[in-house]
C-alpha cells in the first residue's frame, strides 16, 4: 500500500480510493448488518492512510482494507449454534430409499444479487465475513489467514456453515415467492 | 460399516471440504463414488459451486461521491 | 500403463467441468497427489465404483500412485472409447445387481427363520417379479429381513430407469447389511464382484 500512496497526492490516494471503496462499501453492508456501512469504512481509509507500512506482508490492498472494515465494525456475538444444513435427500428414508429418483430434481434458478444478498445478511455476521472475503473478493485461503488469524481448516468450516446457510435461504425465499 | 457406504447427510457436511481440497484419499473416495449414484448430491454440490461463482460476481457498491470526497479530505489533513 | 476411465457424457470428467481430449496427452497440475492433483483411472475389478455414461481405455504415463479403488497417475491419454458399455449392458448389470440383492435379501430370510419368504424370492423367474414379491416378502416379515427385501425393490427401480450405479450400490449395500459370514468386508467384496462381472462381459484386461 506504501508504493501506491507513494508521496500522498490527491491523484494516488483517489485512484485507491477508486478502486477500493465500493468493496469495502459491500463488505460493510453485508457484515456489519445495522451499523452505519459508511463510517466503518471512512475509519478503516483514515487507519490505512496514516500508516500504509502496516500492511502485512503477503497481503493484497484489497484484503488489507478489507480487514481494517473489519476492525472498525462493533463485533458481533458468536453465533449460538451454526445454521443447521438439511442434507439433500436422505438416501435411506425410513429404512430402505425414499424413492426420491422418480421426482424431478428441484431446478436451482439463478438468483438476483439483491436475492442474493439479502440470503447473505440472513446468516451470521462472522460467517458473512468469511464468505464475502473467500467468495465474493475471491481472496485466497492463505491471505485470509494472515488477515484474520482463522487457518484455512477453520475456514473452512465457517464457509461451509455460510454457504449452506446462503444456500437454505435462497431457497426458502424462492419457496416464498412460488 | 464400509467407509464408501456414504450417507447424503455426510456429503452435505463435507461439501466445502471437498471443494477446498480439504479432504484425505480415504474420504475423497468415499465422496466421489457417492456422487457417482447419487444425482441429488451431486445437485447439491453444483448448487454450493455455482453459489461461489454468484457471490464473485456481486458487484461492489457504487462510490459514493460525498463519501469519496470526505476520504480524500481527510487523508489531506 | 492400460487403465479404464469412466466418465460423463461428452466426455466430460466426473467431478469438474473438464472436457477430456481424445488421444490427447493431459496432464496433472503440480506434484501427484491421490488427494488433490493427478489423472484417475481405474484398473477392472474397480469397475463397479465408478459406472457413468461413458467407459474409455487410457493409457497412464509417469509417476504412478495406486490406492484401493484408484489408480492416479501424472499424465493420461484417451486412447479409445468402449462402445459395448452400451444400453444393453447397462441393462443387463443392472438386472444382475437387482438379483444380487435378493440373493442378500434370501441369506437373511434364512437365517432369520423366514424359510417361506425366502423360497418365493428364490423362485421369481424375472427381475420385474422379483419386484412385486418383495412388497408382500417386506410386509410379512421385520428387521433387516424387511430392509433388505425393500432394497431388491429399490434396486429395481433404479434398474428399470437406467440407473445402473445406483443399482450397483444398493447391491453393495444390501451386501453390507447382510454381512456374509467370513466376508470382511463385504460391501467391497460385492463391488469386486460387479467389476469382475463388466470386465468379463466387456473383455477387458489389466
Amino acid at each position: 500500500m506504501s508504493d501506491l500512496v507513494g508521496d500522498g497526492s490527491e491523484a494516488a490516494v483517489a485512484a485507491l480510493v477508486d478502486e477500493h471503496h465500493g468493496a469495502m462499501s459491500r463488505f460493510a453492508r453485508l457484515v456489519g448488518r445495522d451499523q452505519p456501512a459508511d463510517d466503518a469504512v471512512r475509519r478503516a481509509w483514515l487507519a490505512a492512510l496514516a500508516r500504509p507500512d502496516e500492511q502485512p506482508e503477503g497481503t493484497s490492498v484489497r484484503g488489507w482494507l478489507l480487514a481494517l472494515v473489519i476492525d472498525e465494525l462493533a463485533p458481533s456475538p458468536p453465533p449460538v449454534d451454526p445454521p443447521t444444513i438439511a442434507p439433500p435427500a436422505d438416501f435411506e428414508g425410513a429404512g430402505r430409499w425414499s424413492g426420491w429418483w422418480k421426482d424431478e430434481l428441484p431446478a436451482t434458478p439463478e438468483p438476483d444479487p439483491e436475492l442474493l444478498e439479502r440470503a447473505v445478511g440472513s446468516i451470521p455476521p462472522s460467517l458473512a465475513a468469511m464468505l464475502v472475503l473467500r467468495d465474493v473478493e475471491g481472496i485466497g485461503a492463505v491471505e485470509t489467514a494472515l488477515l484474520t488469524g482463522q487457518a484455512p481448516e477453520r475456514q473452512r468450516v465457517l464457509l461451509h456453515h455460510a454457504r449452506a446457510g446462503v444456500r437454505t435461504a435462497l431457497r426458502a425465499s424462492r419457496e416464498d415467492r412460488s | 460399516m464400509s467407509h464408501l457406504d456414504v450417507r447424503c447427510s455426510s456429503i452435505a457436511l463435507l461439501a466445502t471440504e471437498y471443494l477446498e481440497d480439504g479432504l484425505s484419499e480415504r474420504q475423497r473416495t468415499s465422496y466421489e463414488t457417492h456422487l457417482v449414484y447419487c444425482d441429488a448430491c451431486v445437485v447439491f454440490l453444483d448448487d454450493i459451486r455455482e453459489l461461489a461463482a454468484r457471490l464473485r460476481a456481486l458487484p461492489p457498491d457504487p462510490v459514493d461521491a460525498v463519501e469519496r470526497r470526505a476520504v480524500l479530505e481527510a487523508a489531506r489533513r | 500403463m492400460k487403465a479404464y476411465k469412466f466418465l460423463r457424457a461428452g466426455r466430460h470428467g466426473p467431478f469438474s467441468d473438464f472436457v477430456w481430449p481424445e488421444n490427447s496427452w493431459v496432464v496433472a497440475d503440480g506434484a501427484l497427489d491421490a488427494c488433490r492433483s493427478g489423472i484417475h483411472a481405474c484398473r477392472p475389478e474397480h469397475l463397479g465404483y465408478w459406472l457413468l455414461p461413458e467407459l474409455w481405455e487410457i493409457e497412464l504415463d509417469g509417476d504412478l500412485v495406486e490406492t484401493e479403488h484408484k489408480i492416479v497417475a501424472q499424465r493420461g491419454r484417451l486412447t479409445h472409447r468402449i462402445d459395448e458399455w452400451d444400453d444393453a449392458v447397462r441393462h443387463d448389470l443392472g438386472v444382475e445387481c437387482v438379483h444380487r440383492t435378493a440373493r442378500y435379501a434370501v441369506l437373511e430370510l434364512r437365517e432369520l427363520g423366514f424359510a417361506r419368504e425366502a423360497e418365493l424370492l428364490e423362485d421369481a423367474p424375472t427381475a420385474g417379479e422379483l419386484a412385486e414379491i418383495v412388497v408382500q416378502v417386506a410386509e410379512r416379515v421385520s428387521g433387516d429381513a424387511a430392509d433388505l427385501a425393500g432394497y431388491v425393490g429399490d434396486a429395481y427401480e433404479y434398474a428399470q430407469i437406467g440407473h445402473v450405479s445406483g443399482a450397483a450400490f444398493i447391491a453393495a449395500h444390501a451386501a453390507e447389511l447382510h454381512a456374509p459370514a467370513g466376508v470382511d468386508d463385504p460391501f467391497a467384496a460385492e463391488r469386486a464382484e460387479q467389476g469382475r462381472w463388466l470386465a468379463e462381459r466387456l473383455e477387458l484386461t489389466g
